[in-house]
């Protein structure tokens, strides 16, 4: 199955780490807050976000536990681990960097 | 630590994902329906639409399932489980078509097995010759004067001890081979032995089996050491029956009691014999041996060149005589001089031909490949169709393909390792010696495992993705109808290629049989028939002095000469033997001799032994007994030294002398004749014969009386009357009744020391090499007709049925075919006329010959032609009506 592009690559990762940096939220969650808190714009399809959270679990960056829900149901709540938080950081760094060279691109004046 | 803790994590899920497959589809099920029931209710929540209902319930029937392979797929697991269901569906192929994976597995295990038994050898011979540490390290000390030959460094005592403190070296270490005579039982035996200084073996890293080795306390450089023995393997297996109370007892040795100390394993008994012994070292005699150095690790040869250099001009100061004036300092490496061995190429040649066969087998594997993936284009199609992508499908292929390697690969590794032995049994002596340590080891494994990735890689991948791009194909069509055929441009190809390489390897069988031929041919300067010979070495401490030991060789010829089996016989003195072998190389003086003709051979022999061998004489006479009786100082040259030395003269009455002639003198090993200055008075010319090697040119030889200088080594020459192998007995019984303690080495016979057992291995193999490769390349042919015949059968019926003659048909088939072979045989050609010069400096010179080409180029015409027409000919016997009904 190939990825959709509606995200850059790896920004989705970065997006995941940073919502579940606040608190640990489940799938569905996740996929709602984003959508919110980017007024909207960022819609993540199922299809890319449940593979890419399985990969970051088995990186080990972040953990599953089966929790209840609000509606008191079973769900699997994702929560940053300590390793996770240091790679948070790292992508955060390197999005900034990333981000300033392409801004200096598309400004050349500034 | 984070990173262990990550590390733990991320196993204990792979783990999970692996072995908890149920639990672990559970939660992505459970986890996903989450999901879903959460996104109906928002959508419930929103008001939900009839159409909106309907997406929801869609994306949970067929989504949900494509879904939860993405997240397997993120797991990076997935690809464990699909290579399992992967290798259950090929066994299950094969289970239902053995035919081809049983072909598939012979082709290739043939391959397989031959390059990993060659390869064995080599490692053997070439890539680790030595079972030593630091072997690569380890090397001789020659000196090389001005001109003249390069010499071999021996040091005395006192040098050998300034040697092994040299800088650059981590030791040195002196290796002297004896052999020697075993009493003490009913029979007595001819035991190798090998005289080594206390430090050698813990040097050399040789490690014990049972009991110790020797060090330096055993041998002391200086007063005589102990009498101590190491055993080797072999040895400790058949005296001792390997019995752990072999230590301490006694070894009769010459007659002196040397007590067991230890054994060693048996990889050290090729250069360490039957026993090790210390090698006493009196540094008041002024006797010298040759060492051996180990190189540091780290250091130049350069440098330990330069240390050397310095080391032996200081030698040369304090002792005059036996080290040349000006010299320069080589180290020359055991294994270099190990690979520069005449029999390193023709290994590597016959390495070369196995790999080619292999290379024929992988071409052949493609051909069944691509014919059996023909078959199953509907199979792919069907599975293209339910969303198998591409790559899945040329994975599910390659393990086929990886799966018949594997099978052949243990198949090979198998017979490789249970053949090998009794090949080796085969291999003459004279090729390598050390072929005989030959293992299927870890070594010979991982390579057969390295060409097995190799053989997947050449033979799979092609026919992997055609046959996959034939399933695609199929379902674009719409219909399950055959994809291309077989006998398009990819097999003729394949056919052009395998028939190369066949014309290349019969070349070489050719080649390796002319060569053969013109070396039976060869002038041997005597007659061969019912010639044997056999060596006798005197034990060190009998028949030491010069009259004492003519006379008992005298007596050992009488005795050899009064059994009725012997027709003739004569003795000569090592190196000395019948043509090729070699004389010792001496230098001469001689009125008004250049210095380029002062290098000749001189032979040792008794009078008779131009008779028995019948070596024609070309003038003058042959010196008598009674001269051989008094070590009368005349020789008899052959025919190339005369022509030399005086080409317009009479050589007869000439004198030279043997410039060598004091240094021989090496008691007890070496008995000058009494009041003997070297002058030789020439009386006789013989005719030529070869005498280093049946390849090399003829070398200039001087053979003078085996009485002027007594070594304890002789070489006994007989002609039988009847078959030598069956007059071996009598022999013995001869030698024994001269002296009942002395035994003999072996016996050999001409096949051996002619060269004609090498050339007569290398094109034994090389015939069973082309042998295989022709029957592979017709069958490889034979599959490509009979499929591309099957293929077209709708084809040929719709013609026939149309009124085409049936002989028209026949040719259209044989028409690619026909340009494929041409193709092959003309670049097969044009490889072996290429190689031939590479060859050239190899063993086999005759690749390019035209008569071989023909023959290599007749026998294939005649097998392709045998492997196109019997499976063509059912092209004609096609019925249209029965076969257009069948379609």
């Amino acid at each position: 199955m190939s990825k959709p592009a509606d995200l850059l690559q790896g920004t989705l990762d970065l997006l995941i780490l940073k919502v579940l940096g606040l608190e640990p939220l489940n799938g569905w969650a996740i996929g709602q807050r984003l959508l919110q808190v980017s007024g909207e714009v960022l819609q993540v399809s199922d299809g890319s976000l449940y593979p890419a959270l399985h990969k970051l679990e088995q990186k080990g960056w972040i953990q599953g536990e089966w929790r209840a829900s609000e509606n008191n149901r079973r769900a699997k709540f994702y929560s940053l681990t300590r390793s996770g938080r240091k790679q948070l950081n790292k992508e955060m760094a390197d999005w900034d960097r990333v981000s300033a060279a392409i801004m200096r691109v598309l400004t050349p004046e500034a | 630590m984070s990173s262990l803790e990550r590390w733990l994590r991320v196993v204990s899920l792979r783990v999970r994902s692996l072995f908890m497959k149920n639990r672990v589809e559970q939660d992505l099920a459970d986890e996903l329906t989450f999901h879903f029931e959460q996104e109906a209710q928002r959508q419930r929540e929103r008001g939900l639409s009839p159409e909106a209902a309907r997406v929801v319930v869609r994306r949970q029937a067929y989504g949900l399932e494509a879904l939860k392979d993405a997240c397997r797929d993120a797991r990076g697991v997935q690809w464990i489980d699909d290579a399992v269901s992967d290798i259950r569906h090929a066994v299950r192929t094969f289970q239902r078509n053995p035919g081809f994976a049983i072909s598939a597995v012979l082709i290739l295990a043939t391959g397989i097995a031959a390059s990993t038994g060659l390869f064995a050898v080599l490692d053997a011979v070439v890539l680790h010759p030595f079972p030593y540490a630091g072997a690569d390290r380890l090397a001789r000390v020659q000196l090389l004067p001005p001109s003249g030959p390069v010499r071999r460094a021996s040091v005395t005592a006192d040098e050998f001890r300034a040697l092994r403190q040299a800088l650059t070296l981590d030791g040195a270490y002196i290796r002297e081979p004896f052999t020697k005579t075993l009493g003490g039982s009913a029979f007595p035996e001819s035991v190798s032995a090998a005289s080594c200084t206390g430090n050698a073996l813990a040097l050399l890293g040789v490690q014990p089996v049972i009991g110790r080795v020797f060090t330096e306390a055993d041998a002391p450089i200086g007063p005589d050491p102990p009498r101590v023995a190491v055993l080797t393997y072999p040895f400790w297996q058949r005296r001792f029956a390997g019995q752990p109370n072999a230590i301490g007892q006694t070894l009769q040795l010459d007659g002196e009691p040397f007590t067991v100390i230890g054994v060693v394993p048996a990889e050290y008994s090729l250069d360490l014999g039957d026993v090790i012994l210390p090698l006493p070292m009196n540094g008041d005699t002024g006797a010298t041996w040759p060492a051996v150095v180990r190189v540091r690790t780290g250091i130049s040869m350069a440098a330990a060149e330069a240390e050397l250099q310095m080391l032996f001009e200081q030698f040369a100061r304090s002792r005059d005589k036996a080290l040349p004036r000006t010299f320069r300092v080589r180290l020359r490496l055991l294994v270099d001089e190990e690979r520069g061995a005449s029999h390193v190429p023709v290994l590597t040649m016959l390495f070369a031909a196995s790999a080619l066969l292999l290379l024929i087998g992988c071409a052949n594997v493609t051909i069944l490949l691509l014919a059996r993936g023909q078959h199953r284009v509907p199979e792919i199609a069907v599975r293209h169709a339910l969303g198998a992508t591409r790559s899945r499908i040329v994975r599910l292929l390659l393990c086929e393909a990886l799966l018949v390697t594997l099978a052949a690969t243990v198949a090979a590794v198998m017979a490789a390792r249970y053949l090998l032995p009794s090949l080796l049994e085969l291999v003459p002596v004279v090729i390598a010696q050390r072929a005989g340590r030959s293992v299927i080891g870890p070594n010979a494994i991982s390579f057969a495992a390295s060409l097995a990735a190799v053989v997947t890689v050449i033979s799979g991948v092609w026919p992997a993705v055609v046959v996959s791009r034939w399933g695609g194909d199929a379902v674009r069509r719409g219909s399950a109808a055959r994809g291309s055929s077989v006998g398009s441009v990819g097999s003729g190809v394949l056919i052009a290629a395998q028939i190369a390489i066949v014309v290349v390897l019969l070349a070489g069988t050719g080649a390796a049989m002319r060569a053969l031929v013109n070396l039976y041919r060869a002038p041997t300067g005597y007659d061969p028939t019912r010639v044997t010979i056999a060596q006798i070495h005197l034990p060190t401490n009998r028949y030491t002095t010069w009259p004492e030991r003519v006379a008992f060789y005298e007596r050992l010829r009488a005795e050899v000469s009064r059994e009725t089996v012997v027709e003739r016989s004569s003795i000569s003195l090592i190196p000395a033997g019948p043509p090729p072998l070699s004389g010792m190389s001496a230098q001469i003086d001689a009125q008004g001799l250049r210095d380029a003709d002062r290098e000749v051979l001189t032979l040792s022999v008794a009078s008779d032994y131009f008779a028995t061998l019948k070596m024609p004489l070309a003038r003058g006479r042959v010196w008598s007994a009674s001269d051989d009786a008094r070590a009368e100082g005349v020789a008899v040259i052959n025919e190339t030294m005369a022509r030399q030395l005086w080409p317009n003269e009479d050589p007869i009455g000439k004198r030279v002398r043997d410039r060598s002639f004091p240094e021989r003198q090496n008691p007890p090993w070496v008995l000058n004749a009494p009041g003997r200055d070297g002058w030789f008075e020439v009386v006789g010319v013989v005719r030529d014969a070869p005498n280093r090697g049946m390849r090399e040119p003829i070398a200039p030889a001087m053979y003078i009386p085996y009485t002027a200088a007594l070594s304890d080594v002789v070489v006994l020459l007989v002609r039988t009357r009847g078959n030598p192998f069956a007059a071996e007995r009598e022999l013995r019984t001869a030698v024994s009744r001269a002296d009942a303690s002395l035994p003999i080495i072996r016996f050999i016979t001409p096949e051996t020391f002619m060269g004609w057992q090498q050339g007569e291995f290398v094109t034994a193999v090389l015939l069973g090499f082309g042998g295989v490769a022709l029957l592979l390349a017709s069958f490889g042919l034979f599959s490509v007709v009979s499929y591309s015949i099957a293929h077209r059968t709708r084809e040929f019926a719709i013609r026939l049925a149309l009124g085409a003659a049936r002989g028209t048909v026949l040719r259209s088939v044989l028409q690619s075919v026909a340009i494929a072979v041409g193709l092959g045989l003309g670049l097969g050609l044009t490889l072996s006329i290429a190689l031939n010069s590479v060859l050239t400096r190899w063993s086999i010179p005759n690749m390019g010959d035209p008569s071989v080409l023909a023959a290599a180029v007749g026998i294939l015409v005649v097998v392709t032609l045998a492997a196109t027409l019997i499976p063509a000919r059912r092209a004609t016997s096609i019925e249209p009506a029965i076969a257009l009904r069948a379609e």
